[in-house]
């Protein structure tokens, strides 16, 4: 799967309607609804490089860590930081998975000989709780309302969102992903001509689209995905 | 997070068949399951200056953490700690694996776990702490195109120390095999470090490592875990059989053969008080029923203050 995330900032209440309206009209199946969190940590300005600690009192370089966590994967965080480094984390044993979620769990042996205790904190929870004199939260934006629409017999999957910064509505993020045999993945650079097409042919509003990818030799699904949504989600 | 009750004891390696017969009989758990770790253990890179204004309390802590996985390589396997391990015998060495190496099959889980300082307080039962813990099963490091071309890529700089060595590992697995071993595998190169790489991005560096084997018991919602501790061997000998081996040695944190035994119960919660009592109690029930086999004793909490002190 590669995937594109496009934010309409200006949408209104008819945009949303008329954009539902029409992708139903190409008769998709459904796919229940999802929501999802998104929230951005910065570096704490008191947490200093041993060279300059001596010397300066806050940190002026400016450090930012992401976490997504979309409910269609299960228990599950990916992280990033400074735009560079993933981190995919969970809470689900593989044991307790159910069949679609084991690909992203823990291995049963982990547990078994004693690496973990079970009882895992997401991981955002994790950096606010213990991890506050690095990383201090800075803002919190929420995806409500979520609609999956599976498209072309799921080669094309779209899911709308609502999204909500602080409580106040932003826009209507719409995160496209298409399967691998429709684009040349070992091109990232064409991925946006594949996107605009897709985009043209089901008449998705026109709004900031991204679709980089962390390392253009290497795809990673949910990498790719939490760098473009850190992109577009930038208020 | 889990709040966690416990209490520890030792018993000498000549105690461990009567202890095993009397905790198999005890749990009716013949095969006691096998538990086998590596632990690496790692520090803020940053220095962390509050701004101390009067009046103001700051509660914000840096907190050393513990990367835990599983230690499954042959060694870690095959080892049977009911036997002795005396550090000139030829038969008892124990090497294990370099990990980071780059060559492994299936990616690695770690789980990244800070405890708080166990609760103070008078007249209590058992040590209690909570634990707060978050497993990562991916991970993924952009290497800049710009910096691809020398060999190891954005190493962690990690303070230099005796303790400090799966960095070096690195560089000696890659200058002494070369990159023949290394495949082309993308994603076996993309993985290679990016696990250290991304605790140096999330501002964690390595200062010390472990190694436990052991096996663990279940008596209700109690865990007894005995086990021994490994350290690496930094000796002289040490540092040849390693040439030779391409392995890394492992000596045994206390030779003097001494099974650690830990006693747990895990609360999802710690509100719950409910379960915590019962709990102690549960505790207190088994400490009584094994008095005269080992005496489980409440571990002295400031040396168990993950807390790294401020400077000021």
């Amino acid at each position: 799967m590669v995937s594109a995330v496009l934010l309409v900032q200006k949408a209104t209440p008819d945009t949303i309607t008329q954009f539902h309206d029409q992708l139903s009209n190409e008769l998709p199946s459904l796919k229940g609804k999802w929501n999802f969190n998104f929230k951005i940590f910065r570096n704490n300005p008191y947490s200093l490089a041993p060279e300059v600690a001596e010397t300066a009192t806050v940190s002026t370089d400016a450090q930012f860590l992401y976490t997504l966590s979309p409910s269609y994967v299960n228990e599950c965080t990916i992280t990033l930081i400074n735009k560079k480094s993933l981190g995919v984390f969970t809470n689900l044993i593989r044991e307790e998975a159910s069949e679609s979620a084991k690909e992203l769990s823990i291995p049963d042996h982990h547990l078994h000989r004693g690496a973990t205790t079970g009882l895992n904190d997401p991981f955002d929870v994790f950096v606010s709780q213990k991890l506050e004199s690095l990383w201090t939260q800075r803002q919190l934006i929420r995806g409500d309302g979520g609609q999956i629409y599976e498209l072309e017999n799921g080669n094309l999957i779209i899911r709308t969102s609502n999204v909500f910064l602080h409580g106040n509505f932003r826009g209507l993020l719409i995160q496209i992903e298409l399967n691998n045999n429709l684009v040349a993945t070992g091109d990232p650079q064409s991925f946006l001509g594949s996107f605009e097409k897709v985009r043209q042919k089901y008449g998705i509003p026109e709004g900031d689209i991204c679709c980089d990818v962390l390392d253009s030799k290497y795809l990673d699904k949910y990498g790719d995905l939490c760098l473009q949504y850190a992109e577009i989600l930038n208020f | 997070m889990v709040h966690q009750l416990s209490l520890v004891s030792s018993i000498p390696h000549s105690k461990y068949v009567q202890t095993i017969s009397t905790l198999q009989a005890m749990t009716g758990l013949l095969r006691p399951q096998p538990i086998s770790t590596y632990t690496l253990v790692t520090k803020p890179t940053y220095v962390f200056k509050p701004k101390f204004e009067p009046g103001k309390v700051n509660q914000i802590e840096q907190y050393y953490m513990k990367c835990i996985t599983t230690w499954d390589d042959d060694s870690g396997r095959n080892l049977d700690i009911a036997k002795p391990i005396i550090g000139a015998d030829e038969n008892s060495i124990v090497l294990v694996d370099r990990l980071f190496s780059g060559n492994e099959e299936v990616e690695r889980t770690w789980t990244l776990q800070i405890s708080d300082i166990p609760i103070a307080g008078k007249n209590q039962v058992c040590s209690a702490q909570t634990i707060y813990e978050s497993t990562l099963i991916h991970v993924h490091a952009r290497i800049n195109e710009e910096q691809a071309p020398s060999p190891p890529p954005a190493e962690p700089p990690v303070p230099e120390s005796k303790e400090d060595i799966e960095m070096k590992d690195n560089e000696d697995t890659t200058m002494t095999k070369g990159s023949s071993n290394i495949s082309n595998d993308p994603d076996l190169v993309g993985r290679k470090d990016s696990f250290l790489l991304f605790l140096d991005n999330l501002g964690y560096g390595v200062v010390n490592q472990y190694w436990i084997k052991g096996i663990r018991f279940f008596h209700g919602d109690i865990v007894i875990e005995i086990f021994k501790i490994f350290i690496r061997d930094d000796s002289h000998a040490a540092a040849a059989q390693e040439q030779q081996h391409q392995k890394i040695k492992l000596k045994l944190l206390d030779e003097s053969n001494t099974f650690q035994i830990r006693t747990y119960i895990n609360i999802p919660k710690s509100t719950d008080i409910e379960q915590i009592s019962q709990g102690s109690k549960e505790l207190l029930k088994l400490q009584d029923f094994l008095k005269n086999l080992f005496k489980l004793e409440i571990p002295d909490r400031m040396f168990m203050d993950s807390r790294v002190p401020l400077k000021r």
